[in-house]
């Protein structure tokens, strides 16, 4: 271990030793950690605080240095180790979705995906001839059981410690087989080139992002890990104007939309929380609160859509029933 | 000599329609909008947090470099080195506690963040105007009750502290994206309160869990907060590592083994038959038949 | 060498020599196929798979229906002519060749098309450097491999004799290179005791590794869709299906060949009509168990109230009807009604009935293949509509088409370069026969 240490860069080394060092003074004063913003120097004066490092030194250091940059890079080896000690888990409200697709554009442009290729999706399900229909967000279940892992051939798609399954476009060879074994359809394909700027197809890559985007590969929400190293909840939990989408730490029993914060206990046992097609056996860790106490009629969530979208919709029955369309008898 | 004078007049117009034109070249600035939040933190210290943002079109531009600097009061003013603004528009800065704030006779505070302005944008500025408080959070056993008792007192102009009676402060356990809210407990006459701990929340992997009381935006005493640490909550649970699944990238054993025990069977008789041939082709030349 | 033997090299000696215009022109225009194939290939590398039908929910189309459909070409070659060595039967002598050939020839066309459905064919080794055995594409892999070794291992064994033979025969005329060609691949075959011993043996070893081979090679990729969950996929049927589909699929292909050597060669003197009558006979039977197996599938599926089933079942019946009713009904019926009546028995009819075989099983691996694809658990939704239903493109049809082509220019070239009737085979000594009399009989056709 001290050996590889060793062999790293020294700024990854002060990195690395100086964030382990911080997590333990965090233990000790638990208030720089309860703020989460950057402490600038104030009045031309370096704050510096005392941490120690792994081999037990004891060092001053700028605070500024202590927390781990922004846009910290994460190469495969780091991204098949999962955050520690953390078991991520999504719970949707789908008494609140109105189908108002933040979710999904925040995650088109925050993963740079190209315009065919989308990783979050929203359906309008009905499940039986008496039951209402309702708007179903629709991401990565990241399954504890996951059948798509399984069958990949090569290893390029792998579950980490955290629950997140993330793929490595780097290893993926396009045989498509995890899209066959999901269940759940989640995983989209790049048939093409992407068409990304300049800049982006410099970007290094990282499986926890998956840009730059590669042809001939497979791509999946990936639950945001770049975000969530910085405590920083995935774009699409940010971005849902309804507060649909709540996120976190299972094993801390928390999960939060971005203004609400609640247990995750007690909002799924209050609430009936399910997970989709249980009998499936495929263990999701996305959850689903049921569409009771519904705060609008579904139907706003396809009027309120542009018509370019509205065309996805066109083939499900009960739109074509709620909505005909006079001039296209089809 | 009127003929003059209509194209000195026409001469005149043009030059004028171009002045105009050439006004109008001229870009007008744009007025952006400033927040401005000004936080207590734990250690006493305040954070002033300022956002520069532009909203165009029905979106919100976060406007990133700009410099906004601080000042506090208003008859003294105590000038307060600003930063500039950072990609999503933040920009922050830090007073140590034990600065001396000007305050007025009732204790109130005045802040304000000023954006100077640059060829794109117009000026900006927004204050804040608070009365500081001073929170204080214990966590400790009552009568075999775990309780977390708070008291909080509001900071006088001539620094005296007089309990801030009937405010309500919320007691919160931080989390990783947020803080998750365990009470919120309403101050009697002497500025105290208490709330009962609640048994069953997962801490760290010893049980540690990070208490923060807090006021939010409060009208008259904007924000601040104060945290301690208790080891009242249950250790983290560990996580189960599977290390040989379907799933994981090291096959079952059985499987590997099934596996080398076909391949072998089959290719050892290919080889097999492969010497055998070979042997068939040292064979001396017989007689041919 | 003995009298027939020299009479049969005789026969077919001018079959291997220089082809003739009609052969030119046949291999030109397969050769214009196998080149517009390649053009729609580079098409689509240069363009992205866009320029095929496959989209987010069909991820897999026509080429994977071929790979299905070669891969099972090829077993019949491996079981019929791995049994009927095993078994003794007379009839198998002038059609074994014929059956190997079919074998190592689909082998060596299926697994391409593997190659052109997968994203990034630049990182095929990954399949070899990375392999994650719990994935049943490594177990293809695998399989695979040992398969296209031992049938090429079985096919190089029953060309030795062949070879040293036409080594021997004086009366060649072949070209230079060709002679020393069958000097070096005759590996100092000379028919000494020891070797015909040595060669028997591991003739009958590998005939039997082949057939165990060829049933665990197609149950693997029977699996690759088993062990899904997809509605339609997931069913405990499955592997001995695909075996049984596979078996008849490639006897109906040995008959058409059967059929095509017989006009081309002039060969009715050695394959007659009980030879047609025979095969047809294992098509029949084989058929048989294809609709047994495919009405057991559907029946279970559609009797039990599964909506999934349902769902697929509907689909099926709307969507694919005619696809349906080819695959399953005439497929089954049709070949099975020509071979129970005496009457239909003829060569023609059976060759045509074999025709139908192929034709519906095509049909019957796309039906397998992209209904259930279209009708997923959750339904395909907020996605673009032209996405819903498959169609092949050009490039992958053009593909198909190479496909064939390559097919026949390999039927072609290895029928110039060996005959296509085994003469070790039909002067080989049986245990239970008489060493002497082994003229061939005419027998009306």
């Amino acid at each position: 271990m001290d050996k590889s240490e060793a062999r790293k860069s020294r700024r990854n080394f002060l990195r690395l030793g100086l964030g382990a060092g911080a997590l333990s003074i965090a233990g000790l004063a638990g208030a720089k950690i309860a703020s989460n913003n950057d402490p600038v120097a104030e009045k031309g004066v370096k704050e510096t605080i005392k941490v120690l490092t792994p081999d037990g030194k004891l060092v001053e250091v700028e605070k500024t240095s202590i927390l781990p940059p922004k846009d910290i890079f994460i190469d495969r080896k780091e991204a098949q180790k999962g955050i520690p000690g953390r078991k991520f888990v999504m719970v949707i409200d789908l008494a609140k979705c109105k189908n108002a697709r933040k979710c999904i554009d925040a995650c088109q442009e925050g993963h740079k995906l190209p315009h065919d290729h989308e990783w979050i999706k929203l359906y309008l399900l009905k499940d039986s001839d008496q039951t209402a229909p309702y708007w179903f967000p629709k991401p990565c279940y990241h399954c504890d059981n996951p059948l798509c892992v399984s069958v990949c051939p090569v290893g390029a798609t792998y579950k980490r410690s955290d629950g997140i399954v993330l793929v490595d476009t780097e290893r993926c060879i396009g045989c498509k087989f995890c899209m066959t074994g999901c269940p759940y359809s989640a995983r989209v394909f790049h048939w093409k080139k992407p068409e990304v700027s300049a800049e982006i197809e410099n970007i290094p890559y990282s499986p926890e992002t998956n840009v730059p985007p590669k042809e001939g590969t497979v791509g999946k929400c990936v639950f945001c890990p770049d975000k969530l190293r910085n405590n920083e909840l995935p774009r699409c939990a940010t971005a849902c104007p309804m507060g649909v989408i709540y996120f976190g730490d299972m094993l801390e029993d928390t999960v939060t939309n971005g203004t609400e914060t609640v247990r995750f206990s007690e909002i799924i046992t209050s609430r009936g929380g399910y997970r989709h097609m249980e009998h499936l056996g495929t263990e999701p860790s996305v959850y689903y609160l049921p569409p009771t106490e519904r705060q609008f009629p579904w139907e706003r969530g396809y009027e309120g859509i542009p018509d370019s979208i509205k065309s996805r919709y066109d083939n499900i029955d009960i739109i074509k029933e709620t909505f005909p369309k006079d001039s296209n008898p089809s | 000599m009127r003929v003059i004078k209509l194209i000195l007049l026409s001469i005149s117009v043009i030059l004028f329609s171009f002045s105009l034109q050439a006004q109008n070249d001229v870009p007008e600035k744009k007025a952006p909008d400033l927040t401005f939040v000004v936080k207590k933190l734990v250690d006493g210290s305040f954070e002033l947090k300022s956002r520069l943002s532009l909203f165009e079109n029905r979106i919100d531009f976060p406007v990133s470099g700009a410099k906004v600097d601080y000042t506090i009061g208003s008859d003294s003013l105590l000038i307060i080195d600003g930063n500039t603004t950072d990609k999503n528009g933040y920009a922050i800065a830090f007073l140590k506690p034990g600065v001396k704030i000007p305050r007025n006779k009732d204790g109130v505070i005045t802040a304000n963040a000023v954006f100077a302005g640059s060829e794109l944008y117009e000026s900006a500025s927004t204050e804040a105007i608070f009365t500081e408080t001073k929170i204080v959070i214990r966590c400790e056993m009552v009568d075999t009750i775990k309780t977390t008792k708070i008291e909080a007192y509001k900071i006088n102009s001539d620094g005296t502290e007089s309990p801030l009676s009937g405010e309500a402060v919320i007691v919160s356990i931080q989390r990783m994206f947020s803080r998750l809210p365990i009470g919120e407990v309403t101050l009697d006459e002497e500025g105290k309160g208490s709330l009962e701990f609640p048994i069953n929340l997962p801490g760290d992997s010893i049980g540690n869990l990070n208490v923060v009381a807090y006021i939010a935006e409060h009208e008259i005493y904007g924000n601040v907060e104060s945290a301690t640490i208790a080891q009242w909550g249950v250790p983290k649970q560990q996580l189960l590592v599977t290390h040989r699944a379907l799933w994981t990238q090291i096959a079952p054993m059985w499987m590997i083994v099934s596996l080398t025990i076909l391949l072998i069977g089959v290719w050892a008789h290919y080889i097999y038959v492969v010497i055998q041939l070979i042997i068939i082709k040292k064979a001396k030349k017989a007689t041919v038949n | 060498m003995d009298k027939t033997s020299e009479r049969l090299l005789e026969e077919f000696a001018p079959q291997l020599e220089s082809p003739s215009k009609k052969w030119w022109l046949i291999f030109g225009a397969m050769l214009v196929l196998f080149a517009l194939g390649i053009y729609g290939l580079i098409y689509q590398i240069v363009h992205g798979h866009d320029v095929t039908g496959m989209r987010d929910h069909v991820v897999w189309g026509v080429y994977i229906v071929n790979f299905i459909f070669f891969m099972g070409l090829s077993y019949a070659g491996a079981i019929i002519s791995g049994a009927l060595h095993l078994l003794k039967t007379d009839w198998r002598k002038p059609i074994i060749r014929m059956g190997e050939l079919i074998t190592v020839i689909s082998l060596l066309i299926g697994p391409c098309f593997i190659i052109f459905c997968v994203g990034r064919f630049d990182r095929l080794h990954y399949l070899l450097i990375y392999p994650r055995i719990q994935s049943p594409i490594t177990w293809d892999v695998i399989a695979i491999m040992t398969d296209i070794v031992g049938c090429l291992l079985y096919l190089y064994l029953s060309f030795v004799e062949d070879f040293a033979k036409l080594r021997d025969y004086a009366g060649l005329k072949v070209p230079a290179w060709k002679k020393k060609t069958y000097t070096f691949l005759a590996m100092n075959y000379r028919g000494t005791p020891e070797q015909v011993k040595l060669l028997k043996k591991s003739k009958n070893i590998v005939a039997a590794m082949v057939i165990a081979i060829a049933i665990i090679v197609y149950s693997v990729l029977a699996w690759i869709f088993g062990v899904t969950l997809q509605p339609g996929w997931h069913s405990t049927i499955f592997g001995p299906y695909f075996v049984i589909a596979a078996v008849y699929s490639g006897t109906g292909l040995l008959i058409v060949l059967m059929w095509l050597y017989r006009k081309i060669f002039k060969l009715e003197e050695y394959i007659t009509k009980k030879h047609f009558v025979n095969v047809g006979v294992m098509l029949l039977i084989l058929g048989a168990f294809y609709g047994y197996f495919t009405f057991s599938d559907y029946l279970t599926k559609w009797y039990g109230s599964v909506r999934m089933d349902k769902i697929l079942i509907d689909h099926l019946f709307k969507q694919y009807f005619w696809e349906f009713v080819v695959a399953n009904y005439i497929g089954v019926i049709v070949p099975m009604v020509i071979l129970a009546f005496k009457r239909f028995r003829t060569v023609n009819l059976i060759s045509i009935g074999a025709v139908i075989t192929l034709i519906s099983l095509w049909f019957n691996r796309y039906l397998i293949v992209v209904p259930t694809l279209e009708t997923p658990f959750l339904p395909i939704q907020d996605d673009r509509l032209a996405w819903i239903k498959y169609s092949p493109t050009w490039v992958e049809i053009s593909i198909f088409a190479a496909g064939i082509a390559v097919f026949v220019m390999l039927m072609m070239v290895a029928a110039k370069f060996i005959p296509i009737i085994s003469i070790s085979e039909m002067t080989e000594v049986d245990e239970t026969e008489q060493v002497e009399s082994v003229e061939i009989k005419p027998v009306q056709s």
